[in-house]
């Protein structure tokens, strides 16, 4: 049996960019890739709950992207993943829509049949906040959203959510689940330079929609129709009058927006 | 002519603010003409519902859930909502009930998804969505497609809610089955005595253009008063006034409160930095040109000190 | 020579980025490199060219030479300031001319002559001054009174010098009237000038020195240079002795408007000594601290005003122009930390500004008669020997090797960063602790040394920017752990602990009583970083170190009310201060806090309740101070045991192909963060010498026969 941690090589932009030349996307030279933050969280939870004894099973990582989300990927074999497979083909979108990822992450998770299937609660990209749990609604299997804290027993799986303003959730499910983790749930470690070294040789399986059985096109995706730099937002709306007098306008305005 | 369900945002039995911003994106959606229902799923439904009262919604549907409102309840009952009203698009207040539910209702539904949305154009041949990637340095627009349903989820402060009208008498639904594989275990409140800034949901932050020591003090006690943290750009720590924990910007802390109220802070790009999550920006300087204005949503041209002085005054200090 | 203007900027650094015409000439923009001692002066042309040449390709306008001695009656040595006596002087300037010239930049020299605090202990030369009293600032000197033919002559030599330094390319000649030191400002203030006269008396007469002395360079240099004073505005002397903004400085700025390009205005300290007040150390002085001053001066003139005071961010420039208190910003500090500073303005490169943090260490080594350094700018003085560009990185012949540096203090943090830079594979920098920075963590929080937390700022956000580095915190490597982590490469950087058991270079010993695991014995690291309760009552702070860690806890705890007595062997309180100009302002600190300051004694025993010691020169005279709490600064003992664990294990170092062992820093031996970073950062440059623990030589510029 496995554990299943599905991640994304993140692209993170230069504070000076440009768009490419067909208006979807920022262009390439001014990206890069990395593991995306909240999947490293879910890494570590995984190999927390090998080291704690609570899960004996391979740790096994899976995203969807071409070959430059490799790095991101030989990132978690090195924190201590057992091996990866990831899935592309050409004729896949560069900006994958919510959907299609997690169709795309949920056949490969069916192959498996995992224990466990974590995810980070959203990418800091897209940021759609939806991939794991898309994912499990494809896998038909129950999921929790957010997550910061967790215990793992072979029937149930205990967790805690966090809701907005520090709120929090506990909730039981059973297992076989899928969760998202939230930042802040652990530390994730830092491999060491021969962990890294070590990744280099772990295997890392390509595979593509076709042989999954796939096919992108037939799900509803939203449609990308253009990428632009957002007009600067309107200029501040000016408080005027006496000390005191703004003193009592921001007051409004904040006791305002805390309880939104 | 279309139809939309706003799933409502409700936590404890009461309304939250996204239910009026996500029927404000579902009228979007559904057209002038369409027709517009708001979906209450909570422990006691009723109660919400007579609260509901927003212009233009035509239909209250509830659905008694258990105590703690499960995504597996909310989906279930948004299903058959959506297949019920023929919707073409259900909407939810973006967080962390919506991303539990939204993704899963699309599935369900082999529904289109669009999350975390900040403005809606309606547009010839369909409205065009638009969100943010790369943590805002773009904004995209996207269509959706002809034939199913979407799903969308839609970021709090982007859309006015609807005036005020009677609501119309709540339509109870039958409630989901219960899903055996959930349980809910029960809330935990948030603790107390967080110093940590980068969770704080008002920060009152004070610049170089606080003058002394002394006025520290000021801007401290506005933070007690409203109950925020303090928070500080770079010259204050520089000068070991305040510590570096508390520190915004590059070199410190990336911050995400609701509300940003800064005081004599000339808004440089090192500061700027760690606010760019913040929700709305109070900015107070005695400098009509300083660039903090430029990112702020309100703004004051004014002595820090005095005005700090106002705000502990006004919350009877 | 090249006065090409500079294509503004867009944005709101645009207007520091405008061309500025002084007389004759045009400066580029509005960024002015001051004059500053770099240790290298006459005699060392090509260390002088080079450290000169960096400032100008990385964007000044002008840059100026340090003081440089007119005649052999102002000779400063073993100090080091550039020297302008003859053609030959003049000739071995002119390379720095050349080379500052080839990168679009203008160059000024500063005539100096420093009257009764010339001490001309290599020309033997007794003192020419304005009236017979001796140097409050050298001991036991004094000089002669000068005649008024004598001062004409001075003049004279003022001219010669002059003529020489435009002969060799100079483009502004300056005139030092600062810091005490130029003897046209000493003619200026009653407090040298007791003179009755023509020079001597009512202002006018003593304003006429310089009056003169204008009138006979603008004559001999016509308008083939800029002609600019460098002027004292305040002085801080009591009543009408010295220099007052409002008064003396405005009327005699009216009085030499005409024969002046351009006024360099400056705020500074009662004596020589007191130059501090201009240079100002980040402990008393906030950026722009000048401003105030010199904006009382300003308006009585004409002419552009450059004005200095540790300016690194822009928008306090921006400001300053704007409201007209200056037309040009004037930097020696800034440009040392960072003589690009002015070209990341323009291209908006503002968070890899290497800020100063004004610990005035480059002034130490003026202080001590040694060539420049700088805490923040390990380059800074290696321009020509060693061939050091700070922005400029050569890559690595061993790039394809895994780096492990242990330790992210100065020197961990500066080593790394060199090393990613230099395209190393990975860069893996550990430390114990949650945050980069080593000891500065903590030190930062001293009262005053807040800005030295940019020492730490500036690495982390380029760090950051690095792929091939990676900061892993959190992480206590043993040797064992070493071995197993993978890098080929191992730099050892963890630094140093203050010793507990009063271990110090007076006793060559412990201290009877001391052990700092007694609630009544303390040391730095226990008061500022473990929390350890000092116990109620007075504090005795024992200093055997002589720099700031005893001098800044005896401030916080007195600032926090404690009855503090400050006991320390050496002849004064914290005498490396005065290399660094902090000594004067901390004494008059810790003494207006209360502190009771007991110089000359050593502690022999520390009990509970009690302190025992005696005068370092006299050990029959006890002294008994009842205190409830010592605390020890006493040395720093290199965490060395790692390092020696490793190097003893040269088996398991080659099985775990580790080929490569070095230790930097305060692990090596505790000094400055200044020599830390510079050796982390000389390793770096240096990781794929033949052996890179020993560094590589350097040509030295000296005659031989
Ligand atoms: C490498 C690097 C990293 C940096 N990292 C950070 C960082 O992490 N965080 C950070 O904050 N900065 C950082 N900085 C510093 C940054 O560039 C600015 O210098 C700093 O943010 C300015 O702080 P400030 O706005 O408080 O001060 P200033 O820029 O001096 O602004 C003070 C403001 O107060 C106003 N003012 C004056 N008097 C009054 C009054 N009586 N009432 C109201 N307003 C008044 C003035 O008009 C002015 O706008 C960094 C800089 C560098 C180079
Ligand atoms: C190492 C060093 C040497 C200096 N030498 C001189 C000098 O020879 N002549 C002079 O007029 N000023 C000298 N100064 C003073 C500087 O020109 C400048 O006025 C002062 O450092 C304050 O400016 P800053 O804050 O930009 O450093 C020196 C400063 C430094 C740091
Ligand atoms: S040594 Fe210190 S004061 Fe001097 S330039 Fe460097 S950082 Fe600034």
């Amino acid at each position: 049996m496995t554990v299943l941690v599905a991640i994304k090589a993140v692209a993170t932009v230069d504070e000076e960019f440009e768009l490419a030349d067909d208006g979807l996307d920022v262009a390439p030279e001014f990206v890069e890739r990395e593991l995306n933050e909240w999947d490293s969280y879910a890494v570590e939870a995984a190999l927390r709950l090998r080291e704690s004894g609570a899960l004996d099973e391979e740790i096994v990582l899976v995203t969807v992207g071409d070959e430059d989300a490799e790095e991101a990927l030989r990132a978690g074999l090195a924190m201590g993943a057992d091996r990866a497979v990831r899935v592309w083909d050409d004729s896949l979108p560069g900006v994958l829509g919510p959907l299609a990822a997690a169709r795309l992450l949920a056949a490969v998770a069916a192959e498996m049949s995992p224990s466990l299937v974590l995810c980070g609660a959203q990418s800091a990209d897209a940021a759609y906040g939806a991939t794991g749990v898309a994912l499990a609604a494809y896998l038909k299997l129950p999921h929790a959203a957010v997550v910061r804290e967790l215990s793992y027993s072979a029937d149930a799986i205990e967790v805690t959510r966090e809701l907005e303003g520090g709120l929090l959730q506990r909730l039981r499910l059973r297992t076989p689940a899928v969760l998202t983790v939230q930042t802040g749930i652990n530390e994730p470690r830092y491999a060491t330079l021969r962990a890294i070294k070590q990744a280099e040789a772990k295997e890392l399986d390509l595979t593509d929609p076709a042989s999954l059985g796939v096919a992108i096109g037939d799900l509803p995706e939203a449609v990308l129709d253009r990428v632009y730099v957002p007009a600067v937002e309107g200029a501040a709306e000016m408080l005027e009058g006496t000390p005191d007098e703004v003193a009592a306008r921001i007051a409004e305005v904040v006791e305002r927006e805390m309880a939104a | 002519m279309s139809s939309a369900i706003a799933v409502a945002d409700t936590r404890d039995g009461e309304l939250c603010a996204g239910t009026g911003q996500a029927l404000a994106a579902a009228r979007l959606l559904a057209g002038a003409d369409g027709s517009l229902a708001l979906l209450i799923v909570a422990p006691e439904p009723a109660g919400l519902a007579a609260a509901a009262s927003f212009e233009g919604v035509e239909r209250i549907l509830t659905v008694e859930a258990g105590s703690g409102t499960l995504p597996s309840e909310v989906v279930a009952a948004a299903a058959s909502a959506a297949r019920e009203t023929a919707a073409a698009a259900i909407v939810f207040a973006h967080g962390p009930d919506a991303m539990a539910a939204a993704p899963a209702l699309a599935v369900e539904l082999g529904a289109a998804l669009v999350t975390d949305v900040t403005a809606i154009a309606a547009g010839g041949s369909g409205s065009l969505l638009t969100r943010s990637l790369y943590g805002g340095k773009v904004a995209a627009d996207l269509a959706l497609p002809a034939g199913v349903p979407a799903v969308v989820t839609v970021r709090s402060g982007s859309f006015t809610p609807p005036g005020e009208a009677t609501p119309p008498t709540p339509e109870p639904l039958a409630a989901p089955d219960p899903d055996p594989a959930y349980e809910h275990l029960g809330y935990l409140e948030p603790e107390s005595g967080n110093v940590d800034i980068t969770r704080a949901e008002l920060l009152v932050a004070a610049g170089r253009g606080i003058g002394e020591r002394e006025n520290l003090e000021q801007i401290e006690a506005v933070a007690a008063a409203f109950g925020g943290e303090l928070a500080a750009s770079r010259p204050l720590v520089d000068a070991g006034w305040v510590p570096a924990s508390r520190q915004v910007g590059q070199s410190g802390r990336t911050v995400e409160p609701k509300v940003y109220l800064a005081f004599g802070i000339s808004g440089a790009v090192q500061h700027l930095a760690g606010i760019r999550d913040a929700g709305v920006v109070i900015a107070v300087n005695s400098d009509p040109e300083a660039p903090i204005f430029r990112v702020a949503d309100y703004g004051a041209v004014a002595d820090a000190v005095e005005v700090a002085e106002g705000l502990e005054r006004v919350r009877g200090g | 020579m090249m006065t090409r203007g500079e294509a503004p900027a867009d944005g709101p650094y645009a207007v520091l980025f405008e061309p500025v015409e002084v007389g004759p000439v045009t400066l580029r923009n509005r960024f002015y490199a001051t004059p500053q001692c770099s240790g290298f002066g006459a005699d060392r042309p090509h260390a002088q060219a080079y450290h000169r040449a960096m400032k100008a390709a990385g964007g000044f306008a002008v840059v100026h030479t340090e003081w440089c001695a007119i005649h052999p009656e102002a000779d400063e040595w073993p100090a080091v300031t550039g020297r302008l006596w003859d053609e030959d002087d003049a000739r071995n300037l002119g390379l720095m001319v050349e080379m500052v010239h080839a990168e679009g930049a203008l160059a000024g020299v500063q005539l100096g002559f420093n009257g009764a605090h010339s001490e001309n202990l290599e020309t033997r030369r007794p003192a020419r001054g304005i009236t017979q009293v001796p140097s409050n600032t050298f001991h036991f000197h004094s000089c002669y009174e000068m005649t008024e033919a004598e001062i004409v002559e001075l003049q004279g030599f003022y001219v010669e010098a002059a003529l020489r330094a435009r002969e060799v390319g100079f483009d502004v000649i300056n005139v030092c009237a600062n810091e005490n030191a130029g003897i046209p400002l000493q003619f200026l203030m009653r407090a040298y000038n007791r003179r009755d006269d023509r020079y001597g008396g009512p202002f006018e007469n003593r304003a006429r020195f310089l009056l003169e002395l204008l009138e006979r360079l603008r004559g001999a240099l016509g308008d083939s240079c800029a002609l600019t004073v460098r002027l004292a505005v305040e002085t801080h002397h009591d009543g009408d002795l010295g220099m007052r903004p409002e008064h003396e400085a405005r009327r005699v700025i009216e009085m030499a408007d005409d024969l002046v390009d351009l006024w360099d205005l400056e705020v500074t300290g009662r004596s020589m000594a007191e130059w501090g007040e201009s240079a100002g150390p980040s402990r008393f002085h906030r950026e722009g601290y000048q401003l105030a001053a010199v904006e009382k001066a300003r308006s009585a003139t004409a002419k552009p005003v450059v004005n200095v005071g540790r300016f690194v961010h822009p928008e306090a420039m921006v400001d300053a122009v704007r409201r007209g208190v200056i037309d040009l910003v004037g930097m020696a500090r800034p440009g040392i930390a960072d003589p690009f500073l002015p070209t990341k303005i323009r291209e908006n490169r503002v968070d890899e500004i290497r800020e100063c943090i004004g610990c005035n260490i480059c002034i130490s080594r003026y202080e001590q008669k040694a060539t420049i350094v700088c805490t923040q700018n390990a380059t800074i003085g290696e321009e020509y020997r060693r061939g050091w560009n700070p922005e400029r990185f050569e890559p690595a012949a061993d790039a394809d090797r895994d780096v492990l540096v242990i330790g992210a203090g100065p020197a961990g943090m500066e080593c790394a960063l060199v090393l990613a830079r230099r395209g190393m594979r990975r860069v893996h920098l550990v430390d114990r602790e949650r945050e980069l920075g080593g000891h500065l963590r903590w030190v930062t929080q001293l009262p005053g040394l807040g800005e030295w937390a940019r020492v730490v700022d500036y690495r982390k956000i380029a760090l950051a920017k690095l792929r091939n580095a990676t900061f892993v915190p959190g992480t206590e490597l043993s040797a064992a752990d070493v071995l197993e982590y993978g890098a080929e490469l191992v730099v050892v950087a963890n630094g140093s602990s203050w010793a507990r058991d009063g271990l110090n270079g007076f006793d060559h010993a412990p201290i009877r009583g001391a052990d700092a695991s007694l609630p009544h014995v303390l040391v730095p690291e226990q008061v500022m970083v473990e929390g350890k309760p000092v116990p109620d009552g007075p504090v005795l702070v024992y200093d055997c170190e002589g720099y700031y860690m005893a001098a800044s806890l005896a401030e916080r705890l007195a600032r926090e009310g404690r009855e503090v007595t400050f006991v320390t062997p050496f002849a004064e309180v914290a005498p490396y201060m005065d290399y660094t100009l902090e000594a004067i302002g901390m004494n008059r600190l810790l003494r207006g806090l209360g502190v009771a300051l007991v110089p000359q004694h050593r502690v022999a025993e520390v009990a509970a309740g009690a302190v025992r010691g005696h005068h370092v020169h006299d050990e029959a005279a006890d002294v008994e101070w009842p205190v409830a709490a010592t605390v020890l600064c006493t040395q720093r003992v290199s965490d060395a045991h790692l390092f020696r664990t490793l190097e003893a294990d040269p088996e398991g170092l080659e099985q775990a192909g580790i080929e490569g062992l070095y230790r930097i820093g305060d692990c090596f031996v505790p000094r400055i963060a200044a020599e830390s970073v510079f050796e982390g950062h000389r390793l770096g440059r240096e990781i794929d010498s033949p052996d890179p623990s020993e560094p590589l030589g350097f040509p030295r510029e000296r005659l031989l026969v």
